[in-house]
């Protein structure tokens, strides 16, 4: 019998993508194991189109979430995925993407108006339920490899 | 396209870093314009700049991009180091080129083999490479792999590195480090000759829009030292932002740039136009046959040459320190600030000239920062190619036409994701 593969997602929210940056490291130094396991369903960087949009067996989050159309996206993703992974500090605590938290002038005010903006940066665990968190700006690749292989061997 | 008004969109580029999207108008066949919108949402670094110590601001300054955080560090250090006339050591240069190098690497490989091979191949993504081309994906991870290592051997980390600072580099090396990491190195060279080949014999083509090219003039191509070049103009960067006029677009909420009225380009074609010379031997006999281009693609094979070029500088500098027996770490103290002072600093990021000036007052907060980078400098040149290429082929078929305009973003490389912090306004 063919083993069974796993969807998985990678998403990027308001961020320096630098922990995605990590990511395709794992990815590069893991190859093997990870098309043995699973299949991509979304991921900006690597592809243009998604098979299905969300629903995938393991989202994973890198960012904060700073616009309306963010929060509804995460809220989206979250009701999907069976499994959510929260990457990073942008993703655990807003910082450092929440800059515009702490200053305050007309600027930040209009930008925050035109372009349809939350009040406040937030991070993706205050408006989500995360089943794993990875702390780290950026993550290591160590300790993701680590977490992804724990949440296999524990099933989904 | 068809008669009348048509509108033509790509919702989230792929293949690219950060987010953005294209929105073309046309008229009975004309494009009337060209939208390349970023759809990055504002993290202000900028602005959180101001008021901040400089002593630890190259670590916040990093954050603005994951790929290129080691350009936003060091341009940081050394507008800081402009302001108050300090010098850095001949060791510590070395030091700052070779984790600059590995950057580099890494950062070229990714953007060669993952994002752009794809269009030279014609797949849809690395994933569905086939059985003649499967290798490539193993060689380009392994090309990003190395570069990686050794900016993370240098720096403490391949992304956001730890050991730079104003107080020197915090970094100690042993023999077998270096030689280990020297051998990794030249184990690459031959994947990077294959990765050329391939570039060479890309199929696209599109003219420049402009023939105006910047880039730093140097005699290593090390990236972080040199003359700004734009348009054949010897400037400094005190005078850069003078010498070129911005223009604010409301539809992207951010800035585009030209030099006299025109697109400028900026990047690994522009180095190799005017600075090929400088070039490792080895890199510039692979790119003499090549060079100068005008053909927009040749972005990439230019970017495959860079990387070769890294490989060489690299394993001269790891001899040096070989030579040395080692590095140690290269430690001073922090300068004593007791003067408000401007400092300015113009570097080669992957994607080209990067632009940072500080105002630091008496105690060393900053009461102006201004940062300026390469994608949002080669904005205007990208929209006016899109108009080139939608207008050379307007019976090509939306699909089709789609995956060409892509492609045609890719090959600048543009990186969105740190191109647009810099919101201002313009009240109407
Ligand atoms: S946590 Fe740090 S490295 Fe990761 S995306 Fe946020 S700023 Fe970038």
């Amino acid at each position: 019998m063919k083993k069974q593969k796993y969807t998985i997602s990678f998403y990027s929210f308001t961020s320096c993508e630098g922990c995605m940056m990590n990511v395709l490291l794992w990815l590069a130094q893991n190859y093997k194991f990870f098309r043995e396991n699973f299949v991509i369903n979304h991921m900006k960087l690597l592809m243009a189109d998604s098979p299905t949009k969300y629903g995938e067996d393991i989202a994973v989050v890198e960012g904060a979430v700073s616009s309306k159309k963010q929060l509804s996206e995460i809220k989206e993703i979250r009701k999907n995925a069976k499994i959510l992974v929260a990457i990073g500090s942008c993703a655990i605590t807003g910082a450092p993407s929440n800059n515009r938290n702490f200053l305050d002038d007309e600027e930040i005010r209009y930008y925050v108006k035109k372009f349809k903006q939350l009040e406040k940066v937030v991070s993706i665990k205050e408006v989500v339920n995360v089943d794993y968190e990875l702390m780290g700006c950026p993550i290591s690749v160590e300790s993701f490899n680590t977490l992804i292989k724990q949440i296999i061997e524990k099933g989904i | 396209m068809h008669k009348g008004h048509d509108v033509f969109v790509i919702k989230d580029l792929s293949k690219i870093e950060g987010h953005a999207s294209l929105e073309v108008k046309l008229k009975d066949r004309k494009v009337e314009k060209v939208m390349l919108k970023v759809e990055e949402n504002r993290r202000f670094y900028q602005k959180a700049a101001v008021g901040k110590n400089i002593i630890a601001l190259n670590q916040s300054l990093s954050r603005i991009c994951g790929t290129c955080s080691a350009a936003h560090q060091f341009a940081t250090l050394k507008a800081i180091e402009h302001a108050y006339g300090l010098k850095v050591s001949e060791d510590e240069v070395k030091l700052r080129k070779l984790l600059y190098y590995g950057n580099m690497i890494r950062d070229h490989a990714m953007h060669l083999y993952l994002f752009s091979l794809p269009d030279v191949l014609g797949y849809d993504s690395v994933f569905e490479f086939g059985k003649e081309h499967k290798d490539l994906v193993r060689e380009g991870f392994y090309v990003q792999q190395i570069g990686a290592n050794l900016a993370e051997m240098v720096g403490g980390r391949a992304i956001h590195q730890l050991n730079i600072s104003l107080r020197g580099f915090n970094t100690s090396l042993d023999t077998e480090k270096l030689a280990t990491a020297k051998q990794k190195l030249d184990s690459l060279k031959k994947y990077v000759k294959k990765l050329i080949k391939y570039y060479t014999k890309q199929p696209f083509y599109l003219d420049a829009v402009s023939e105006i090219y910047g880039c730093l003039k140097n005699d290593d191509f090390g990236f972080l030292e040199g003359t700004i070049r734009l348009n054949g103009a010897a400037l400094s960067p005190d005078n850069y932002l003078d010498s070129i006029e911005r223009e604010w677009k409301d539809y992207s909420h951010s800035y585009t740039y030209y030099y006299e009225g025109k697109p400028y380009l900026l990047g690994a074609l522009a180095r190799l136009n005017l600075n090929l010379e400088a070039l490792s031997t080895n890199a510039k006999n692979l790119a003499q046959n090549y060079f100068p281009s005008h053909n927009i693609y040749d972005n990439n094979l230019a970017q495959a040459i860079e990387v070769m070029h890294s490989i060489d500088r690299s394993i001269e500098i790891i001899n040096y320190f070989l030579d040395k027996g080692g590095v140690s770490p290269l430690m001073k103290d922090l300068p004593r600030i007791d003067k408000e002072a401007q400092g300015y600093a113009v570097i080669e990021a992957p994607r080209g000239l990067l632009y940072y000036s500080f105002h630091i007052d008496n105690e060393g907060k900053v009461t102006k920062a201004e940062i300026i980078t390469p994608t949002a400098q080669n904005h205007a040149h990208m929209e006016a190619s899109i108009k080139l290429l939608i207008e050379n082929n307007l019976d090509l078929g939306k699909e089709k036409l789609k995956q060409e305009i892509e492609a045609l973003i890719r090959a600048y490389d543009p990186c969105f994701s740190c191109a647009s912090h810099f919101l201002r306004i313009k009240w109407s």
